[in-house]
């Protein structure tokens, strides 16, 4: 049987191994065996049916026996029940992103930071690994393991933040956070990736009591292959072959974190996309508003697309009626602005898609974009002449979560690690 | 001598002698039916309520007790949070909901949210930490890690599955565990073994025996079944257009077997419930990858409620298409003018013409879905 002890670890195969082999070798599955008559599977793998009664009897005893009820919020595993209105998170040291997200990092879950280079995710995931360590609620009291697959941790950032962060330099020396809690690994390429993983990881939870697992990033060891020696493969065949081994790789970091009960944290990279999205001629001739308050006003070479009107309020005095914004709206250019992050306000012209497409995204409990926009300097431009960049917003935006609302809030990277800025708000979920 | 039966008298009344079926009066029947309890679970969204209704029945809309329904969206778009209030209503009514994970758990703060919503909302009152307690103890929360556990709970079920007093039943994320098992495998690929051939087709006959023994379960004990799943997606190169997404379950006889499909996603000002299947008809055509059926409008509030917006009858596809942005590709629906070779003809000398059409408006059941490559 080709998943048996996936599906069952505790299974005791000793009585069948005179059947196992010949329902391996005729790609039975568990499922099949119970979909399936016990005659038909028989015939299929050519052993007796008697036999395969029994097993298939003795697979569903077990996966009954598996399918406890339990209190909403328990995890299963090896993990002690919680009270079910506790819900343990990892803070991120600043109150303003905490309340973003409900608190912090949901244990138990798979959260995904998502941003262009430079744009802070190995500064949150950092100020992560430290935080873990405090005693609820902000931490869970464990140590973090790092897995860098690019460059390796920045030991030298890390003790920065552990100096500086307001939070940790006022907590008393028995209490702070300590380097050697954090383990660090370096994975080089993708076979290496699944074994680590799915081998190596869980021993080092169980060995350092890891409450954290963080890896920096999780696409970089997905390159184009090239098959040499192999037949040369169509890009559809590739395709698929990538989605299975992303929903593969989701589902161990997902059982990785809710049988081990850790949060599991991963940082992801983005590449460009290009949406055409032709603003519907009414929207562009209804009065134009403020977008940006004038301290941040950039060079206008595009028109300003007007904000769009909020549901039910009036405009004019006519309560506008809720409508799909294009006649296309489950396209996968349309929809992508709403599950990437970047593009679900229509003024976006600068749009980001994360990598490992749909099949990662629809692995992950929660995404984190976070939007790096420039700012230009408000002066005088000569015509032709490039607007400097005077700094950048750096938006932290919850995209869906299974725990908290969507919500937007910016940021600034200091040298004591990540803080919320409260004053400036932004339009926009 | 003929016995005068009185048509508004229950069977009873038949005099022993008499050869002919008892028979039920219509007003009898109607009685029983009304206080037989509803047939339906109420969505918390009138309009969706009335989509989902049968057309020309007195009974409330919603989704179908002894029933399948599907809902289908890509992430974030609100599946679970409407999912969760409609669940708080019913157990808020004191019934029981089974609700099983397949993905990821249930966050044990959204449910306990939507509970004190939902009463709230119902009588008018905050509810009491006992009465919030005691309704969450309603909803018996299973977790299932893969497709084989899902498989014995539902076509191997314990004599006590579902408990009694059970409503309905949410099952969350099940295309996540058919991918696990059965995933995607291009039909393409030459030089397949007559093992992997098998194999190949492994995934939708296990899709046909699933939702075969979820209708038998929701009819032997009269709950609504509703399977949540996420999406995939589709290239549209035939209509040149980009990729669209498709449910990430799909198979003739899965789609068959569903009563219901709703869709759910995003858009700028707020959410959208899309009505692809009702009453076991499909609403859209079967080559129409991309549509999304009648919509009603809903937005999920920062406290996680989920309220319907605009009016509370669903919007007409033309009022729509009024205001929205036409995609530059999508190609826009032709009227079908007269073909020039029906020229002088005389549309129906003989009378086929009507016969004709009640043939083809007649109920000709489920259509049956072509497969094609599907890439995620």
């Amino acid at each position: 049987m080709t998943n048996l002890l996936t599906v069952l670890p505790a299974f005791d195969t000793q009585p069948y191994t005179h059947i196992l082999p010949s329902l391996e070798k005729a790609l039975i599955s568990s499922a099949d065996l119970l979909t399936l008559d016990a005659f038909d599977v028989a015939k299929r793998a050519q052993v007796p049916s008697g036999e395969v009664k029994k097993l298939a009897s003795a697979v569903l005893n077990g996966l009954n026996a598996f399918t406890t009820l339990r209190e909403v919020g328990r995890p299963a595993g090896n993990v002690p029940a919680t009270d079910p209105g506790q819900h343990e998170v990892i803070s991120t040291l600043d109150d303003v992103l905490d309340t973003a997200l409900d608190g912090g990092v949901a244990i138990g879950r798979v959260t995904e930071f998502v941003g262009e280079s430079a744009a802070g995710k190995t500064q949150f995931l950092l100020t992560l690994l430290l935080s873990a360590q405090l005693n609820p609620p902000h931490g869970v009291g464990k140590a973090a393991l790092y897995i860098s697959t690019e460059a390796p941790l920045q030991t030298t950032r890390l003790a920065q933040i552990l100096n500086q962060h307001s939070k940790l330099t006022v907590l008393p020396p028995d209490e702070r956070p300590t380097m050697a809690r954090v383990q660090s690994a370096h994975i080089h390429d993708l076979e290496a990736q699944d074994h680590i993983l799915r081998f190596q990881v869980p021993v080092m939870l169980q060995r350092h009591d890891v409450g954290l697992l963080v890896i920096d990033s999780i696409a970089a060891n997905y390159r184009p292959e090239f098959d040499k020696g192999k037949a040369k493969r169509s890009a559809a065949e590739s395709f698929v072959k990538r989605s299975n081994q992303v929903t593969d790789l989701g589902t161990l970091l997902r059982e990785t974190a809710e049988k081990y009960g850790i949060a599991v944290v991963v940082a992801n990279q983005v590449a460009d996309r290009f949406a055409a999205f032709e603003p519907p001629p009414s929207q562009l001739q209804t009065s134009q508003q403020v977008q940006k308050p004038p301290s941040v006003s950039a060079p206008q070479n595009l028109p300003i697309l007007p904000s769009t009107t909020p549901q039910g309020t009036a405009h004019d005095g006519v309560i506008t009626p809720p409508s799909l914004s294009t006649d296309d709206p489950l396209a996968l250019d349309h929809q992508h602005r709403f599950f990437t992050g970047w593009g679900d306000d229509m003024q976006t012209t600068n749009l980001k898609t994360p990598s490992l497409g749909l099949a990662w995204t629809n692995q992950l409990s929660a995404r984190v974009a976070l939007v790096k926009v420039p700012i230009y300097e408000a002066k005088q431009y000569m015509a032709g002449e490039e607007p400097n960049i005077a700094g950048w917003k750096r938006t932290f935006k919850v995209v869906f979560s299974e725990w908290c609302q969507p919500s937007c809030s910016e940021f600034e990277i200091s040298s004591g690690g990540v803080r919320s800025i409260a004053e400036q708000h932004e339009n926009g979920s | 001598m003929a016995t005068v039966i009185d048509i508004t008298s229950s069977p009873q009344k038949l005099p022993p002698s008499s050869h002919r079926l008892p028979t039920v009066s219509a007003s009898d029947a109607l009685q029983e039916l009304q206080t037989a309890g509803p047939e339906t679970i109420a969505t918390t969204l009138p309009a969706l309520d009335t989509l989902l209704a049968g057309v020309g029945t007195n009974s409330i809309g919603g989704l179908g007790r002894g029933k399948t329904t599907e809902i289908w969206g890509p992430v974030g778009a609100g599946k679970t949070a409407l999912l969760l209030q409609i669940a708080a209503r019913e157990l808020c009514r004191g019934s029981t909901v089974v609700w099983i994970d397949g993905s990821s758990p249930l966050v044990a703060t959204r449910l306990d949210s939507a509970i004190e919503q939902r009463t709230s909302a119902m009588s008018g009152i905050a509810a009491t930490q006992g009465e919030i307690v005691r309704y969450r103890n309603n909803l018996k929360h299973y977790r299932v890690p893969t497709l084989s556990h899902l498989l014995a709970m539902v076509l191997h079920s314990q004599p006590d599955f579902p408990p009694s007093g059970t409503t309905m039943v949410v099952i969350r994320g099940l295309n996540t565990l058919i991918d696990i098992d059965y995933p995607r495998i291009l039909f393409a690929s030459a030089g397949k073994s007559p093992q992997q051939k098998w194999q190949a087709g492994r995934r939708y006959a296990v899709l046909g025996s699933l939702i075969a023994g979820l209708n038998k379960l929701a009819v032997l004990n009269n709950v609504a079944i509703v399977a949540t799943t996420g999406c995939a997606s589709r290239t549209r190169s035939d209509s040149g257009l980009g990729s669209a997404l498709v449910p990430g379950i799909s198979g003739a006889e899965w789609d068959g077997g569903v009563w219901n499909r709703l869709v759910i996603f995003r858009d700028f000002h707020c959410r959208f419930v899309g009505v692809q299947k009702s009453q076991g008809r499909s609403l859209i055509g079967r080559q129409e990858i991309g549509e999304t059926g009648k919509i009603v409008a809903f937005d999920v509030e920062h406290d996680g409620s989920v309220r319907q917006q605009g009016p509370s009858s669903s919007l007409p596809s033309e009022a729509l298409r009024k205001s929205i942005s036409r995609s530059p590709a999508k190609p826009r629906g032709r009227y079908i003018d007269e073909v020039a070779d029906s020229e002088g003809e005389d549309a129906d000398e003989y009378g086929w013409a009507e016969t004709d059409e009640d043939a083809l408006t007649a109920d000709t059941g489920v259509d049956e879905t072509t497969e094609q490559i599907a890439t995620a």
